[in-house]
């Protein structure tokens, strides 16, 4: 039998949160814990000595990346309609989750298109034209795209804001809508990743999120289907990441694979 | 994914020690460096208990001694010993720096050693790539041992570079001084490995010097201070916490990465207190780390050894006789905010 807590019925009195812990009958199984179904994923994307320190991080090689002047023809990955269209991708996702991601993507991605002027200004219209995309994210991750937005139509890529971005839609996960905030946490960090390329070398803080975003793709309840091999593909980046010289034609190629799943058939058929 | 290894993890290998002949003569390479025994807390779940470990220090002056983070952090005791036998207790931290993985801590009399001379900044830091190098560390808890090998390459930028070497290290060198062999000069302070690069990893002198400078401005605080239980809740950053609702055989689980060996609390509260439910801490996705069932409310601190993936999971046992709701959160003690 094992007994939940000696030491943290102690512990938890000395913490002085909450009341201590009633002792439970039985260890469990290792069944109990790996083959239960999951039904819902909180990812965490940013860890390390504080929150604000790892996105502080994860701007600083947007940073590098920016200098590095990435050339990742981010926009041609993805025709830029204005119904949503023209990304093959939807998982379990809805007209309104693919214009998030289709956006998100976009704005992640706006630096690889700043060799060409023409593809980066069309790419900086379109996410001008798409800002009701937006409508069901948070405030703060509405001001960042908004911040964003204005710096890139001056011809500026604002790292910062891309990335304070990033760290909305994770807090938007845990408070809802997740979906939504999920779509555009994955999006950015697609886009995001050409820049990390650019920068040369392996980030942990920024290709270590690949995991927790892969997770919630795969195994929370809200999501399923096909986003399944989007979460593939989101593994296969974070590799391509982690590598000493990380490869701009191994990330596209995955890319090009996340960006091309098909949609679940309508059930029934 | 990279997994960066703990240096100070005891692992007696087949390893290659370089004879301290085979060094220049004017140079006595481990005049500064100390071997360092430790004995603190060690946290899994349910279990906070006393654990030791060895690791290695170097002098910085005659009070102040430089070791890793993850060496300093949950110790209460920490007691280094050098060549000659001289001992000493190091009962006070003044810096704690978990990025650059620093600690800097002060002795309880003056050393008989000088400190070392670091290696400043160069102005094209990769141009440090093709050195030669020379890690002074405990091996593994049976003393001082020459490690040699050469600076493969230069990470980070700003003043916060990380030092790519191939040293080959055993155990107990977390905190060794990785000296440029022709300077003669500290280039960086040894903290990990990257199995994926294959490669040991140390932070630049120049930042060492920084957070130098910090502790020399730090009142510091008693190891015993510190590293205490209540400051588990009074240090933790919480990363996020989310409701849950799990029918029988379902599960809910917060999935995180964490850089570098880091010191965690989780927690989960369900709604009913009667219900028993069950949790695990599990590294990628099936290496069970820890597992308990519970009921009520629980504070679960864990000392994680290594980085990775790792998962914080809550189920509701297959029998059980209902749905069952809750709140589940985690976030990382962050025991630098105790340094005065």
């Amino acid at each position: 039998m094992k007994r939940i807590i000696s030491t943290v019925a102690a512990l938890a009195a000395v913490l002085a949160v909450g009341s201590s812990p009633a002792l439970a009958e039985g260890e469990p199984s290792d069944a109990d814990i790996l083959n239960a179904k999951t039904v819902g994923v909180l990812p965490v994307l940013a860890t390390g000595l504080s929150r604000q320190d790892t996105y502080r991080n994860v701007a600083a090689m947007t940073l590098r990346g920016l200098d590095a002047k990435p050339a990742g023809d981010g926009a041609t990955l993805v025709p830029m309609k204005d119904d949503g269209g023209g990304m093959a991708f939807a998982g379990s996702s809805s007209t309104a989750d693919i214009r998030i991601l289709q956006y998100a993507f976009i704005a992640g991605g706006l630096a690889s298109n700043a060799a060409d002027p023409e593809t980066y200004k069309k790419a900086v219209a379109f996410l001008e034209s798409q800002r009701e995309a937006l409508a069901s994210l948070s405030p703060a991750l509405v001001s960042a795209c908004d911040k964003y937005v204005a710096a890139a139509k001056a011809g500026r890529i604002d790292g910062e804001s891309l990335v304070k971005a990033l760290a909305a839609a994770e807090q938007g996960i845990s408070a809802g809508p997740e979906r939504a905030h999920g779509y555009f946490a994955v999006g950015i960090w697609l886009g995001i990743s050409f820049i990390a390329v650019a920068a040369g070398e392996p980030d942990p803080d920024f290709y270590g999120m690949a995991v927790p975003l892969a997770t919630l793709l795969e195994e929370d309840a809200t999501f399923g289907g096909s986003d399944r091999a989007l979460a593939k593909e989101v593994r296969a980046i974070g590799e391509v990441l982690s590598k000493p010289s990380p490869d701009l034609g191994a990330l596209k190629k995955h890319l090009g694979a996340a960006l091309a799943v098909e949609a679940d058939a309508p059930a029934g058929e | 994914m990279t997994r960066f290894v703990r240096a100070s993890a005891l692992a007696l290998g087949v390893v290659t020690l370089v004879a301290a002949s085979g060094c220049p003569g004017t140079m006595n390479w481990t005049q500064s460096t100390v071997a360092i025994q430790a004995e603190g807390i060690g946290m899994q779940g349910d279990k906070v208990g006393r654990v030791s470990w060895v690791a290695t220090g170097f002098w910085i002056d005659e009070h102040l001694l430089a070791t890793n983070a993850h060496v300093a952090t949950r110790a209460l005791e920490l007691v280094g010993v050098d060549d000659d036998g001289n001992k000493y207790h190091f009962d006070k931290i003044m810096a704690l720096d978990r990025e650059g993985d620093i600690a800097i801590l002060h002795a309880d009399r003056a050393g008989d050693k000088p400190g070392v001379e670091f290696l400043e900044r160069p102005a094209r830091p990769k141009d440090l790539r093709g050195h030669r190098v020379m890690l002074v560390g405990n091996s593994g808890g049976l003393g001082l041992g020459f490690f040699n090998g050469e600076i493969t390459n230069i990470l980070g930028e700003d003043g916060e570079e990380q030092i790519l070497h191939n040293s080959t290290v055993v155990g107990g060198s977390s905190g060794s001084a990785l000296y440029d062999k022709d300077a003669q000069k500290v280039v960086g302070i040894h903290h990990s490995g990257a199995d994926q690069l294959k490669t040991r990893i140390a932070t630049a002198s120049w930042h060492l010097q920084d957070v130098v400078e910090q502790a020399r401005k730090n009142e510091g605080v008693e190891l015993k201070e510190l590293f205490t239980l209540p400051n588990i809740a009074k240090f933790a950053n919480i990363w996020g916490q989310r409701e849950f609702c799990l029918a029988p055989g379902e599960s809910f689980k917060i999935s995180f990465n964490v850089p570098r060996a880091t010191d965690i609390l989780g927690f989960i509260k369900p709604t009913n207190p009667e219900t028993v439910l069950v949790t695990g801490l599990v590294r990628g996705d099936s290496e069970i780390l820890w597992k308990a069932a519970f009921k009520g409310a629980v504070y679960l601190p864990f000392s994680l050894q290594g980085s990775g993936p790792h998962n914080m999971i809550v189920a509701a046992p297959a029998d059980a006789p209902e749905k069952t709701c809750g709140v589940i959160g985690a976030g990382e003690i962050a025991w630098e905010k105790g340094i005065k």
